[in-house]
């Protein structure tokens, strides 16, 4: 099985520009997630907020702050003013670190480099919205699992776990998305990173569990964009990186056959995804992170806030 | 087929370069880690089959690319006669040479000669011949000769002097033959002109073909080998030569037969010899390809004549050798006097004339004539085996010419000293001298006793020399002693041709010789009669003139004598006594001599044309004969077919532009080569550049579709 090293310099996980494209923007879930703390998302439980939920005649227990006093004098009851609770998002990604990400173009990040840009990127931004991630990466199997946290120095964590991961092995999704479903026992976001370059039949199974513990998945679909063209001319010899195969061929003379698979490739992870009510986003390492991250927030529920 | 430029024909290794190339880029493909390849994979299986069919079309393609232009840049031809039999039918100049030698009456399988079928062919060439064909026919056998007025386009005529073919014991003679036919052909008013050669096509007569051609080049050569590549089984009787039994009784020959067998399988014979009236045999085993001697001692006294037998085979002409027991050709020596006088001791060639007709023991016999130079005419030299130069004097333009050609034409040259050979009158030698002259040195007065001491003699020799070598070892030879009072003197420097051969005292030169063409040239610096030296007067005077004569006429150069040729002029020593001389032939012929010659003098014979026992007599008395033996030529017996490459420079030769052009009417129209080279000749390059073409739109219509 190939080992890739991660490159000697120093990763860039976080994209300054990216960054800046996205301030003032915040990630909403689009479905109720349960929360310890309070956030921007709705949550089942109701509580202290500003948003006025429904009244509810004093019961011994009640706060008292929370007397309406107006209905006291109106109806001569006390009636309690209830709120309804918003609590912060907890989110995982989940992160394939097998050796096929290891793929990057000459002189530009490879998937998992990318990959993990995507993820700190999602992290700044959650976290800047008391929002909890935490970090699941896996190859042919967990390699590492860092629970969600909300803290502010949970940034820190983040980045030194993906800056010292190692790409190797094969994809086994299927293993990191059961670590996944250990952990999201409450409601909240799931973010997968993966090129599917292995079984894309099982983990699909894995994920409409997840869709259905109320968990939102959305898969991010990392291609590097020698993978989406294949523009090389000189005669090749192709060696696999999860495998040994090897193949000498003038790429010109099978580019057209390739790009067919790869397009099939794509559409059945797209298809899947549709079919497990995932969200899918196609991830080309050509693109800016900043416009793969925006992308998922216009179709996710990003709200940019005034100044 | 045939190259223009064969050496090119290694350029086709360059169809190797796409294949070097494909090696190369396998080894220089670029490793590259890749994470999809799992579908470059299913890609690559798909159409792997296709595509490596259609990758090796294109390697092939590019292969055979290269490999066709080099090809083409050999220029490669067919022959004409590759292609097909020769077709005369088109309008233009058809000169057809006949080999009507002696190896055409040799039997084919069938039972026709191969005359029969050259004239065969010959008459199916004129009977196509179109209303602007034009035949001429020429004979091939020497003497060549043109049996038609020039071009005709009367066929009744070129079929007459079909007829007029026979067969005759000749030798082929190509070069005059198409000589002949090439100056007929440059009387073509079309632009076409082609030789048509039909014979044996035997390598003999194919030497000396190369050229250059003094007629318009001709445009087409078709060469017909009426064997059709066939081996004709033959074996002949090479050589007789007959010498006096060692040991064995008076009169007693011993005669030594050479047998070649010039088939392909070994052959035993029957060999028979008739010497008078006795006959002798014995069974000859001969390899194949290879000569046999056997000797045969006879006791036949008073034979003057014989012939040696083998079974006849397919060439019987050859299959007897006649020969006589004197049957050694003379040679034809003209001595030239350059100071003739009239007391004949005191004359030049006193003592030249009578050693010239001194009997030697090699049975080489000299046929003297003799002319002053004042008398001498170019035309009496050129039929001489050997032309002595006695104390010439100045050479006129004619006689230098004539002697110069003479000896280039393989003739010998003997010059001797004297007071009319000075620095002035040598300069009209020219090129004959074998070193210039310098100076007239007179060291000694002749009978004067004191000057006995400061005359010359012979010091040193070349014995390895074939004139000298008879003085090796004789330690008191005369030639040694003789004395030398004047001689002229020579330059021995800077003649690369030249060497000396015997040196006075003191390494003067005394006999010096070079080479000229063909032929020798030698020198004595002092005289032959008795002015300069004594040497005429020595006993060793004879052998030396003799051997000098037998050297330049290169009679020493010859293993055994042939004797005469059938169909070649012959110089014979006619019979003695007196009266007209009758030629007997071996048919019953008889030919009469009204001319009647004088005993010692020889008698040229030009009708000694069929191989047999000749007789020369003098009319009236049967005992004057001169008996003549006359063979065939020898070199006809051998049926090795001549190659193909020698035949392809001989079209080439004769279809190259010489400089000369064709006197052609402007209103004809230029003959047209499609695929047809103005040397007759099949281009198949043109082909092949066209296919090239194609060849290079569809391995770019494959590297498109790739």
């Amino acid at each position: 099985m190939a080992v890739l090293a991660p490159r000697k310099t120093e990763r860039r996980l976080i994209d300054p520009t990216a960054l800046a494209r996205l301030r003032g923007v915040t990630l909403r879930a689009r479905r109720v997630v349960d929360g310890i703390l309070q956030g921007l998302h709705r949550s089942p439980h109701q509580g202290a907020s500003v948003e006025f939920a429904e009244h509810k005649e004093y019961a011994p227990g009640d706060e008292i702050r929370h007397v309406d006093w107006k209905a006291y004098a109106r109806f001569d009851k006390y009636y309690v003013k209830k709120f309804e609770q918003e609590t912060n998002l907890q989110a995982l990604a989940v992160l394939d670190c097998s050796a096929s990400m290891g793929y990057g173009a000459d002189g530009v990040l490879t998937k998992y480099d990318y990959a993990a840009v995507l993820v700190t990127t999602l992290a700044h931004l959650l976290l800047r919205q008391q929002d909890a991630i935490g970090l699941v990466k896996y190859a042919d199997e967990v390699s590492q699992v860092l629970p969600p946290r909300a803290r502010a120095n949970h940034m820190g964590h983040l980045v030194e776990a993906l800056d010292k991961a190692k790409v190797k092995g094969g994809t086994n999704l299927e293993a990191g998305l059961a670590a996944v479903v250990e952990f999201s026992r409450r409601r909240g976001m799931v973010f997968v990173f993966s090129d599917f370059f292995g079984d894309a039949e099982r983990p699909f199974g894995m994920m409409r569990q997840l869709v259905g513990r109320g968990q939102q998945v959305t898969v991010f679909h990392v291609l590097d964009g020698d993978e989406l063209t294949l523009p090389f001319d000189e005669m090749t010899l192709f060696e696999g990186m999860e495998s040994k195969a090897r193949l000498l061929v003038e790429p010109r003379l099978v580019r057209k056959a390739y790009l067919a698979k790869m397009a099939e490739h794509q559409e059945e992870i797209r298809r899947r995804c549709l079919e497990s009510q995932v969200g899918y986003q196609l991830v080309d390492t050509r693109e800016a992170p900043g416009d793969i991250v925006l992308r998922l927030l216009k179709s996710g529920g990003a709200d940019r806030k005034a100044g | 087929m045939e190259f223009g430029n064969a050496a090119l024909l290694a350029g086709m290794a360059l169809g190797a370069i796409p294949v070097i190339i494909h090696l190369i880029n396998r080894q220089r493909a670029k490793l590259r880690h890749f994470a999809a390849i799992e579908f470059l994979l299913l890609s690559d299986k798909r159409i792997a089959r296709r595509l490596k069919l259609k990758q090796l079309l294109v390697l092939a393609l590019r292969v055979l690319l290269l490999a066709a232009l080099a090809f083409a840049l050999a220029k490669p031809y067919v022959a004409p006669d590759q292609l097909a039999a020769p077709d005369a039918s088109a309008p233009g100049g058809v000169a057809i040479v006949i080999d009507d030698s002696l190896s055409m009456q040799a039997v084919a399988d069938d039972g026709e000669t191969y005359l029969d079928k050259a004239v065969a062919r010959a008459r199916e060439l004129v009977d196509a011949g179109g209303a602007r064909t034009s035949f001429a026919i020429v004979a091939a056998g020497a003497p060549a000769r043109l049996l038609t007025s020039g071009l005709t386009y009367d066929k009744a005529a070129a079929e007459r002097a079909l007829d007029r073919v026979t067969p005759g014991a000749r030798r082929a003679d190509f070069v005059a033959a198409i000589t002949e036919a090439g100056r007929a052909l440059s009387q073509s008013s079309e632009p076409r002109r082609q030789l048509v050669l039909i014979g044996d096509q035997q390598a003999a007569a194919w030497a000396d073909l190369g050229g250059p051609w003094t007629f318009v080049p001709v445009t087409e050569v078709d060469v017909v080998d009426v064997r059709e590549g066939k081996p004709v089984e033959n074996a002949a009787v090479e050589d007789v030569a007959v010498r006096r039994a060692d040991g064995a009784a008076p009169g007693a020959l011993e005669v030594a037969v050479t047998v070649a067998n010039h088939g392909a399988a070994d052959r035993q014979v029957k060999l028979e010899v008739e010497l008078g009236d006795r006959v002798t045999a014995d069974l000859v085993a001969v390899p194949a390809g290879e000569k046999v001697e056997k000797r045969f001692t006879i006791n036949a006294p008073g034979a003057v004549r014989g012939v040696a037998r083998i079974d006849p085979d397919a060439l019987p002409a050859d299959d007897a050798f006649f020969f006589t027991v004197a049957q050694s050709r003379a040679l034809n020596v003209l001595v030239v006097n350059g100071a003739p006088r009239g007391m004949p001791f005191l004359d030049e060639i006193f003592f030249l004339r009578a050693a010239l007709r001194v009997p030697n023991p090699q049975d080489m016999p000299l046929a003297p004539v003799f002319a002053t130079s004042a008398e001498l005419r170019p035309a009496q030299i050129a039929p001489m085996d050997v032309v002595i130069l006695a104390n010439v004097g100045g050479l006129t333009q004619e006689q230098d010419l004539a002697l110069e050609n003479f000896v280039r034409a393989g003739g010998g040259l003997f010059i001797t000293g004297g007071d009319e050979l000075t620095p002035e009158s040598a300069r009209s030698y020219g090129a004959l001298l074998p070193y210039p002259i310098r100076d007239v040195k007179n060291v000694a007065k002749p009978g004067d006793p004191k000057s006995a001491l400061s005359a010359l003699t012979l010091s040193s020799a070349d014995f390895g020399h074939p004139v000298m070598e008879v003085f090796d070892g004789v330690d008191d030879a005369s030639l040694f002693k003789a004395q030398v009072f004047s001689y002229v003197l020579v330059d021995p420097a800077g003649q690369a041709d030249a060497k000396v051969v015997a040196s006075y005292t003191g390494g003067v030169p005394a006999i010096v010789e070079s080479t000229l063409g063909q032929g020798r040239v030698m020198l004595l610096t002092t005289t032959v009669d008795r002015d300069w030296s004594d040497l005429a007067i020595r006993s060793s005077f004879v052998p030396l003139v003799q051997r000098v004569c037998q050297y330049l006429g290169h009679a020493l150069d010859r293993k055994g004598g042939l004797g005469y040729i059938a169909g070649e002029s012959a110089r014979v020593r006619v019979p003695p006594g007196t009266g007209p001389l009758r030629l007997l032939r071996p048919d019953g012929g008889t030919v009469d001599y009204e001319q009647s010659a004088s005993d010692g003098d020889a008698l040229f014979l030009d009708n000694l044309d069929m191989p047999g026992q000749y007789t020369l007599e003098r009319a009236g008395d049967k005992k004057a004969v001169t008996p003549i033996a006359v063979n065939a030529d020898r070199r006809e017996s051998d049926f090795q077919p001549v190659a193909s490459e020698l035949v392809a420079q001989t079209k080439a030769a004769l279809t190259r532009d010489n400089g000369i052009l064709p006197e052609l009417d402007p209103a004809e129209p230029a003959l047209v080569a499609s695929g047809v080279g103005a040397e007759g000749r099949t281009l198949l390059w043109p082909y092949i550049l066209a296919a090239l073409f194609l060849l290079f739109g569809a391995e770019a219509w494959l590297v498109v579709k790739s």
